[in-house]
């Protein structure tokens, strides 16, 4: 088994004082043998965790940390209470509860009549305009009805081949008759256009409706040419306009939407100049890392003061919850950290600041004793990872005149895809 | 499901005001917020009441703090002149007060879900309560809870630091 991490320390100890509430022997000490959960598999697990903890001297030490503290944070919380509770009579409360119930639905009715003697006003009310109204529109005529007589009968001739309109006065009684046949010629092709496309375009049904229908009723008075051009190209565009809304909603495939994140714009980063491990067993690195991004005890503050501490917008990774965000120093210049929230529940620590000739600046954070990536193979990393104190992996990014430090307990390369994702 | 209001009022409302009492920072407030809360909660008849009476706590205090910061400081002005009156021991009381702000700063330098983790978990909910509370997978409780101890205690003792070196 590896080591037990820190969270999970608490989890077990957490689980065993609850396991021990109620039960006669209070003893203060971790009891190693008693199951702390009635769950059996709950109890398998610390009995793993047990098992591991009597073989291991290091987590068994880890533990008496996490034990310390965990009392600390306790006995804070104690101090926090109310020095004095003063606990009504639950029959107080439910008598309380009981009075206020029986007035609130007195309130209800009284307003359920309002309301439904207002939706009966307004029906009356409408019901009464209407009819007093009816003499004054004729709601069942149409554009079409509402034509001179003579245009009508003047559409009807010119189906007919008896073309009296502006073409015939002007000796084009030819052209005419052509206008009517390329009509029907036009609105014939449309509908078999619309026809041979309905099949696999259903979005331009509605276009071609539109298209297949008569012209409007304004077009009787134009000119017949004027009227054949219309009518030939304007059925096309509306069928190609129906095929161009149809196309996207054919080419929308589930993969593609759901993937995003996929499309998001690179980000330009000008590259990891440093990765920086904090050897567990380096305590000079370990405290020079901690001393230089000491965020804990930055005050907290909003993005925006935070933005104006530093002079630009604050830099993280996109789609992560932002936990806190503080401000503080780094070598002497103002500094922001924002927090993030990984999905694992740990926290990614982002510490940006404006610094001169950053390339140099970067490569420094070697000098204190942190490892280069392109000096030290993968391997050699990963086994330095494996063996860190949790959250003492660094990565400092020179990015526009600032330097960006990251701060996560997880691996170099997770920590690299992190990076590549900052962004403002 | 039935639900023995009255024990589970007797099991919940110290912890119920226990956990108020710590965003609010107002002994008699929390009470009167844990009081409304059984009320709501007697009235609605939730499935999961002690869930419920947490939920509806928070909304509760979060709801105070925006709305009346300047009336309740007022109120705990002169509550806090009535309790002068009855004090038994005023440097105990006084000591309790730094104590208390104290420990208020450094709940103050928590994040927001950080703190209300803590705060569920003293008030004795379990990991799988909490989750539930907080939208956080039951797996990330211990994280959350070791960060939020570490936190609490290395803030507190900054500001004794910071407080110490002022004199």
């Amino acid at each position: 088994m590896s080591h037990v991490d820190e969270g999970r320390l608490h989890e077990y100890l957490d689980a065993l004082e609850r396991g021990q509430e109620g039960q006669e022997d209070s003893s203060p000490s971790i009891a190693p043998h008693r199951p702390p959960s009635p769950a059996a598999k709950r109890t398998a697990q610390w009995q793993e965790i047990e098992q591991h903890l009597a073989e291991c001297a290091e987590c068994a030490t880890q533990l008496e940390q996490v034990q310390l503290i965990r009392d600390r944070a306790s006995a804070l919380l104690r101090d926090a209470a109310p020095a004095h509770v003063s606990m009504p009579p639950f029959e107080e409360i439910q008598a309380r509860a009981e009075a206020r119930a029986r007035k609130a639905p007195r309130r209800v009715f009284a307003m359920t009549r309002l309301a439904t003697l207002g939706w009966a006003a307004t029906i009356v009310l409408a019901v009464g305009v209407g009819w007093l109204a009816r003499g004054s529109f004729n709601f069942g005529s149409s554009a079409t009805e509402e034509l001179p007589p003579q245009a009508t009968l003047t559409m009807d001739a010119v189906a007919a081949g008896e073309v009296t309109s502006e073409a015939e006065e002007s000796g084009r009684g030819s052209a005419a008759d052509q206008a009517v046949t390329d009509v029907r010629g036009a609105r014939r092709d449309v509908v078999t256009t619309a026809e041979e496309d309905v099949a696999t375009q259903p979005a331009s049904n509605v276009r071609l409706e539109e298209a297949a229908a008569p012209p409007p009723a304004v077009q009787r008075t134009q000119p017949a040419d004027a009227k054949i051009d219309q009518v030939r190209q304007a059925p096309e565009r509306e069928v190609v306009a129906g095929v161009a809304v149809a196309e996207p909603e054919r080419r929308r495939e589930p993969g593609v939407v759901a993937d995003e994140a996929a499309q998001l714009p690179n980000v330009s980063v000008e590259g990891i100049t440093t990765a920086a491990y904090a050897d567990s067993g380096d305590e000079d690195v370990s405290r020079a890392i901690n001393e230089l991004f000491s965020t804990e005890t930055w005050p907290v503050a909003s993005k925006l003061d935070a933005e104006r501490h530093i002079g630009r917008d604050l830099m993280a990774v996109d789609a992560l919850p932002i936990d806190s965000i503080r401000i503080g120093e780094v070598s002497g210049q103002p500094a922001a950290a924002v927090v993030q929230q990984l999905p694992s529940g740990e926290l990614l620590e982002i510490v940006q600041w404006k610094q001169e000739d950053t390339e140099r600046q970067a490569e420094g954070f070697v000098a204190v004793g942190a490892v280069s990536a392109d000096q030290a193979p993968m391997e050699q990393l990963e086994a330095r990872a494996a063996k860190r104190t949790p959250g003492l992996i660094t990565s400092v990014i020179a990015q526009e005149g600032f330097l960006l430090a990251l701060r996560a307990p997880v691996s170099a390369d997770s920590l690299a895809v992190l990076a590549a994702r900052i962004r403002p | 499901m039935t639900v023995d209001w009255a024990v589970l009022y007797r099991e919940t409302y110290q912890d119920l005001v226990r956990f108020l009492h710590r965003k609010v920072w107002d002994a008699d407030r929390a009470q009167d917020l844990a009081q409304e809360a059984f009320m709501r909660a007697l009235d609605h008849e939730p499935d999961n009441p002690r869930n419920f009476l947490f939920t509806v706590a928070a909304n509760l205090a979060r709801d105070e703090a925006r709305a009346a910061i300047r009336q309740r400081r007022h109120l705990t002005l002169i509550k806090s002149e009535e309790a002068d009156r009855s004090v038994v021991d005023p440097v105990e009381e006084m000591e309790h007060e730094q104590r208390l702000a104290a420990v208020r700063r450094a709940l103050d330098q928590l994040s927001d879900r950080d703190r209300e983790v803590l705060l569920l978990w003293d008030a004795g909910m379990d990991y799988e309560e909490i989750a539930e509370q907080t939208g956080l997978a039951v797996k990330a409780i211990g994280t959350t809870l070791s960060r939020a101890r570490r936190r609490l205690v290395e803030a507190h003792e900054a500001l004794e630091d910071r407080d110490v070196a002022r004199g």
